[in-house]
């Protein structure tokens, strides 16, 4: 299971209440604004990085996150209607995969679980 | 990430353009710097932040006030701003103050003076390789001397006035200079409080 200090998730408030609520506010580090969770990301690894699909410019923020934490398993909460947009991140189309999996939101309880596990990659929801 | 338009030469310079030939004009011929072109103002925070840089250049058609965080971390970090274009909406003159505008023709030539400037700045900070060559005393008239050894005893008599330290010059400094350098640099510092209380007295 996720534990302290391995999770950063950068999203809007309401997003990280629930996951707080799910794994426990200890478990995440939270941020609203990118360039904060840069300055995060820069100071350590990270085992999981989430972010939230409401951003604009996306694509360019999850290859930055990328980026930053090459190593980290990189994830992106979306609506149903960005899921094309999620998954051509995902699959690297003339690229190489920015981004290593993709959860449609809401989350059902077992996506919650698959969250929550660090050794083993999430479960895709397609 | 984003796409290196050299790949030999020094230090990274940053270009912020979702145009490729934007790029390809900034980086000119010259190969002193390294060009990284990025698309998305996220992408060019994360190259400022794995590697220090030289400077960055932004497209300022690619640039809105969600943005303008990437503008306060280069001038964090000592980075120099070079923006191409006009404001855009939302972006007021003074959200880019430190940013110096240039032309698109002009910029090439500006990076590599930029680039020339650091380079010059290394070896400046760096010691001399070599010992410098000590060349031979000259006496006051400006006439070669013989250089004794350390070793033998040197009679040379000096003046009287040059064998004693002259005392120093007692210069009586101002008041005010004087609370300068014990207080440091503080402008209420420059006058007394009955002198700011006069001077307030008058209306001033």
């Amino acid at each position: 299971m996720i534990t302290a200090g391995q999770m950063l998730v950068l999203a809007e408030r309401s997003v990280v209440d629930e996951f707080a609520d799910h794994l426990g506010s200890v478990a995440i580090e939270a941020f609203d604004d990118p360039y904060e969770a840069f300055a995060a990301m820069q100071q350590r690894v990270w085992s999981r990085v989430v972010i939230a699909a409401s951003y604009a410019g996306l694509g360019g923020l999850c290859r930055a996150v990328r980026r930053l934490q090459p190593q980290a398993n990189v994830l992106v909460l979306c609506g149903p209607g960005r899921e094309s947009e999620v998954r051509s991140l995902a699959d690297g189309i003339n690229t190489a995969s920015v981004i290593d999996d993709y959860f449609i939101y809401p989350l059902t309880p077992v996506e919650w679980r698959n969250l929550a596990e660090t050794e083993q990659p999430a479960v895709p929801v397609y | 990430m984003g796409e290196d338009t050299k790949l030999s030469g020094g230090s990274k310079i940053i270009i912020l353009s979702k145009d490729a030939s934007f790029a390809r004009a900034a980086c000119g011929k010259q190969s002193s710097y390294n060009c990284l072109r990025v698309t998305s103002s996220y992408e060019a925070a994360a190259e400022m932040l794995i590697e220090h840089s030289l400077a960055i250049v932004i497209d300022l058609r690619c640039l809105t006030s969600g943005d303008l965080p990437l503008v306060e971390m280069a001038r964090q970090r000592d980075l120099e701003i070079l923006a191409v274009g006009s404001a855009p909406l939302g972006v007021s003159n003074c959200d880019l103050s430190g940013v110096r505008l240039s032309s698109r023709e002009s910029l090439a030539g500006l990076l590599t003076t930029l680039a020339a400037c650091r380079d010059q700045t290394i070896e400046e900070a760096q010691p001399p390789c070599e010992p410098v060559a000590v060349s031979e005393p000259v006496s006051a008239t400006g006439q070669w001397v013989k250089r004794l050894p350390l070793s033998e005893p040197r009679d040379v008599e000096l003046p009287a006035s040059q064998n004693e330290p002259e005392p120093e010059p007692e210069i009586a400094e101002p008041a005010h200079h004087v609370r300068n350098v014990q207080e440091g640099y503080r402008p209420s510092a420059l006058l007394t409080s009955e002198e700011i209380e006069a001077l307030l007295e008058d209306g001033v």
